[in-house]
């Protein structure tokens, strides 16, 4: 614990001990009705103008959304609250579709299949599929779940193979483990055991040939899983602490780990499973997205409000990029022509010409945005965080946002499926 | 909409956590809201939420976890809306760390928790229940819903900004 730290807890502690527990009635007397109860019929009041304010007005423009034109895709957003929802975008219009309701508060992960016809939500207790053909959640299929005390909360990501056949959903527990699903059954195979909690394993990539699974652990270890014989291959060691991101490059040669604490990336070669040396970047260093063409790595520093680009052959950092405050998620236009990324702090979202390696005029767009995808025709980004209730479009031809679509409370996640 | 207790159990087990958890929880949310009445409002927010799922609660343990996230959630919301009324120049109340309410003790505090008070929503939620709930790294991913290494990404951003704030080791 160093000074700031201390400085911290002890302003905390004077600051909640201005509310006494002498001073909050229902504490002692269990004979009194807890004010929780005296609240509840204001409280109905309250969810009912909401209901009016908010959920009306969105089935409203669901039936704009759904005669209008349609696409030839959809942006899914997914609403983190409980239970869920998912809120179809219909990307030609900026207007929203019928809200698909989940049977379960979703956990921030989820992902589509190859053929956009069905995405997975990820829940406290299994997995979600929605098919957006017709727009509707299915039942939840259901993962054992180790720890009894805490359901769930430890799903921690999914990813399908590219042939579209199964899906691995990662569990951070004790143990942590892997666990196929075969999207064609809907069954549950048996789970891959990684290893004991300490390994913390949070987030994935799959191999461009489905082949192999790249999982970062919290504590700096690499886990490499083969799919064909659903075993762990490998475990490397990087003992960077903690790894928050990767990403493979198109062409599955090279798997780039961030390391927060290191202010470096690890670049390792999936030919020999052996990490290369550390290319050191910016400081706390967390997403990283690589060109479509392969040829640079773009990594966020969080805490140095800069991009660094990597180039992959030569696993060379070039000159850091400066963004916006606070940035934090990056995402690359098709033609590769363009990085975008979230500034949380500036609430803006900076462009940069991958060509020169430049910084753009920032573009704003409402409170901390967070999560930011590109339309696949490469003609809009979308943008949006738990601290909005809206989806921000970008015209890429311009770089100006668009009105806002509203979405509801909480929106964390975006993917792209077929249109209901 | 009171609802009715069914069976006399899980009403019992919502009194029970407000008596135990009702003022942690209240603190926690004046350490996130800036003042009583607001934090007050959100706590009971979340005991009448879990009260009206708790026939829904399978397992008693998960009730402390909900409740944490959910009175993060509704702090969330209130800074949201603050935050619309900003822009449209309307006055909050006044944080309980502001020099006016004179209702803390020693100006360095004041400073903390005002710079504190000026990093954005997940840096706030994060170091809150760090150095106030005393939670690790992995329950405050699952309070928050994000991942164990956001969590420890969002806690050093916090520090780093501290720390140059106020002149202080990171």
């Amino acid at each position: 614990m160093n000074r700031l730290e201390n400085r911290l807890l002890d302003a905390f502690s004077a600051a909640a001990d201005t509310i006494t527990p002498e001073s909050l009635p229902g504490l002692h007397e269990r004979s009194r009705r807890p004010s929780w109860q005296r609240l509840t019929a204001p409280l109905a009041a309250a969810a009912a103008v909401i209901i009016a304010a908010v959920i009306v007005p969105l089935i409203l423009t669901a039936h704009t959304g759904t005669v209008t034109s349609p696409s030839p895709a959809t942006l899914y957003v997914v609403i983190d609250n409980n239970p869920g929802v998912v809120i179809p975008v219909n990307m030609a219009a900026d207007t929203t579709g019928r809200p698909i309701p989940i049977p379960c508060p979703p956990y921030y992960a989820a992902a589509v299949a190859p053929n956009g016809k069905t995405a997975y939500v990820v829940c406290p207790t299994g997995v979600v599929p929605i098919n957006t053909s017709i727009g509707t959640a299915g039942p939840l299929i259901p993962i054992r779940v180790d720890d009894p005390n805490e359901p769930g909360f430890s799903f921690e990501n999914i990813v399908i193979t590219p042939d579209g056949r199964t899906a691995y959903v990662l569990e951070s527990a004790n143990p942590s483990t892997l666990t196929p699903i075969n999207l064609g059954t809907g069954k549950v195979g048996k789970s891959i055991v990684l290893g004991n909690v300490s390994l913390d394993p949070d987030t994935m990539a799959i191999t461009p040939d489905g082949k192999t699974i790249y999982i970062v652990g919290y504590m700096g270890a690499v886990m490499v899983i083969s799919t064909t014989t659903n075993e762990v291959e490998r475990t490397i060691n990087l003992g960077t602490g903690p790894t928050p991101s990767i990403a493979i490059t198109p062409d599955g040669e090279t798997v780039y780990v961030a390391s927060s604490n290191l202010g470096k990336v690890v670049p390792i070669s999936t030919a020999t499973n052996k990490a290369g040396k550390p290319i050191p970047v910016g400081t706390g260093p967390d997403q990283i997205a690589i060109t479509p063409d392969g040829k640079t790595a773009y990594v966020v520093n969080n805490n140095s409000n800069t991009v660094t680009p990597i180039n992959t052959a030569t696993n060379k950092a070039g000159k850091p990029i400066p963004v916006g405050s606070g940035p934090d998620q990056i995402a690359i236009t098709p033609d590769g022509k363009t990085a975008y990324v979230t500034n949380q702090s500036s609430n803006n979202v900076t462009p940069i010409d991958t060509s020169t390696n430049t910084a753009g005029h920032p573009i704003p767009v409402g409170f901390s945005p967070a999560s930011i995808v590109i339309n696949p025709n490469g003609q809009t980004v979308y943008v949006t965080g738990p601290e909005q209730e809206t989806v921000r479009p970008i015209t890429i031809a311009t770089n100006r946002a668009r009105a806002p679509i509203t979405v509801g409370n909480y929106p964390e996640y975006m993917m792209f499926g077929s249109t209901p | 909409m009171p609802a009715r207790a069914s069976g006399g159990r899980p009403a019992d087990l919502v009194t029970d956590l407000y008596r135990v958890h009702a003022l942690g929880l209240i603190r926690v949310a004046l350490l996130m809201v800036g003042d009583r009445a607001t934090a007050e409002d959100v706590v009971q927010e979340a005991f009448s939420g879990l009260h009206r799922r708790q026939n829904h609660l399978r397992d008693p343990g998960k009730a402390l976890p909900y409740l944490r996230a959910s009175v993060m959630n509704g702090c969330r919301s209130v800074l949201r809306s603050r935050q619309r009324a900003r822009l449209a120049l309307v006055q909050h109340e006044v944080p309980v760390w502001s020099a006016e309410s004179a209702a803390i003790a020693g100006e360095e505090r004041r400073e903390v928790l005002a710079a504190v008070a000026r990093l954005s929503g997940r840096h706030r939620e994060v170091l809150v229940l760090r150095y106030y709930s005393g939670l690790n790294d992995q329950e405050i991913a699952r309070v928050l819903g994000i991942s164990r290494s956001a969590v420890a990404a969002y806690a050093s951003r916090a520090l780093a900004v501290l720390a140059r704030e106020l002149r202080e080791e990171p």
